[in-house]
């Protein structure tokens, strides 16, 4: 198997076929990346396809000091956050305007498991903290490539983990916490058509 | 434990659980460990949430291959309409380097003046340091001392708290010693510069 160098130097020396051989070995690794930053799998694919045709067209601009992956991780990092961005901007969805959510907040915790609660945990994460951890965690990159993708220096990448996992924590247990309240406490309702109706002892 | 203490010692841990310690903090850090069971528990916690966190993980892929197929084709069918961008002019090539060109000597005749003026503020500081070294030395090595002294302390206060040595003070004392110890002359001199500043 040619290492992604020698096939990045056929590349540029006018192979263009070449490329087909890099699409083949990071589509994969690339969509399952964007789609942890966008869940919409048609937005993902575009992103996907996007990333690889600007990776083409700056080609001559990777001098190989990071890896071909690296490199193809970042610009798929930046044009997810840009077209996200766009995306967010052109339109809001009523229902994702939150107007005070401490009146549902018992009633969800009841009905969340931990997957989930951990889920939008991190999704509240700054954007930074949040895309370092799920770097660490979900790709399994090293602190060099994190910095290389958010084109940070390498305690910056470091830092932003170090911060994502104590935040976490910290909301983790507060929430666990809640949960055990409000399971203990709405054990004395119950459910009446999306009302609580307290039991009579 | 204040909030700073624990915050020091969160971010020890992690690192720890990743891996990301030098050696001899991580020699510290199983000592700590096999004596304090406050810390053994932060550390399970930590390890407990990031495997939540990993199993938390909703991600799907596609496992259709002509799906894969598919987007590797659109991809290549793209980049068969687009040209590759031109590699980048080595920097004395490029338009606004290429312009100044004709003023090359002159740019070689302002260095040199510049050269001239930073050698020239440095020889006159080093004349006047020269001056006062015999006297200013002792003053100058007392000082660096102490703010070095004071450095080391607060920072072996931060990281390295009562590991393995019966108080902290024995353990503070032993480090500023050590420390100021191993600092030449120059070195002082040159710390000594950097607080002066």
């Amino acid at each position: 198997m040619k290492a992604d160098i020698e096939i990045i130097e056929a590349v540029k020396s006018g192979h263009r076929a070449a490329f087909s051989e890099l699409v083949i070995r990071y589509q994969r690794p690339l969509l399952r990346l964007v789609m942890r930053f966008s869940k919409d799998q048609s937005v993902a694919e575009d992103i996907v396809q996007d990333s690889f045709i600007k990776a083409y067209k700056k080609l001559h601009t990777f001098e190989g000091r990071s890896s071909f992956k690296s490199w193809l991780f970042q610009i798929g990092v930046n044009t997810a956050k840009n077209k996200l961005r766009d995306k967010s901007s052109d339109f809001m969805n009523i229902e994702d305007v939150h107007l005070g959510v401490a009146g549902n907040l018992d009633s969800n915790l009841m009905h969340q498991d931990l997957s989930e609660m951990i889920r939008s945990e991190v999704d509240r994460l700054p954007d930074k903290q949040r895309t370092a951890l799920k770097l660490r965690i979900f790709e399994d990159l090293s602190f060099k490539e994190i910095a290389k993708i958010m084109d940070c220096p390498y305690d910056t990448a470091k830092a932003n983990y170090r911060h994502a996992l104590m935040k976490l924590k910290e909301r983790v247990e507060r929430n666990k916490q809640l949960k055990t309240w409000s399971e203990k406490e709405m054990s004395h309702f119950f459910e009446v058509r999306g009302r609580l109706v307290e039991v009579e002892q | 434990m204040n909030r700073f203490d624990q915050e020091t010692r969160d971010e020890w841990w992690i690192e720890f659980m990743e891996g990301e310690v030098s050696p001899s903090l991580e020699r510290d850090l199983k000592f700590l460990l096999c004596h304090s069971q406050e810390d053994r528990q932060r550390l399970n916690e930590y390890k407990e949430l990031r495997s939540e966190i990993e199993a938390s993980d909703d991600s799907y892929l596609p496992e259709n291959g002509y799906y894969y197929q598919n987007q590797h084709d659109s991809i290549m069918a793209a980049i068969e309409n687009i040209e590759m961008d031109e590699p980048r002019a080595p920097i004395h090539e490029r338009p606004f380097i290429s312009k100044f060109k004709k003023f090359r000597p002159l740019f070689g005749t302002g260095f040199t003046a510049l050269a001239f003026v930073i050698v020239g503020v440095f020889a006159l500081k080093s004349i006047e340091l020269q001056k006062s070294e015999d006297q200013g030395l002792i003053e100058f090595k007392e000082l660096v001392q102490n703010e070095a002294e004071q450095k080391i302390l607060l920072a072996a206060q931060e990281s390295h708290r009562s590991i393995g040595f019966e108080s902290e003070t024995d353990m503070l004392r032993e480090l500023a010693a050590q420390k100021f110890g191993q600092l030449s002359d120059a070195q002082a001199k040159a710390l000594m510069n950097q607080l002066l500043e």
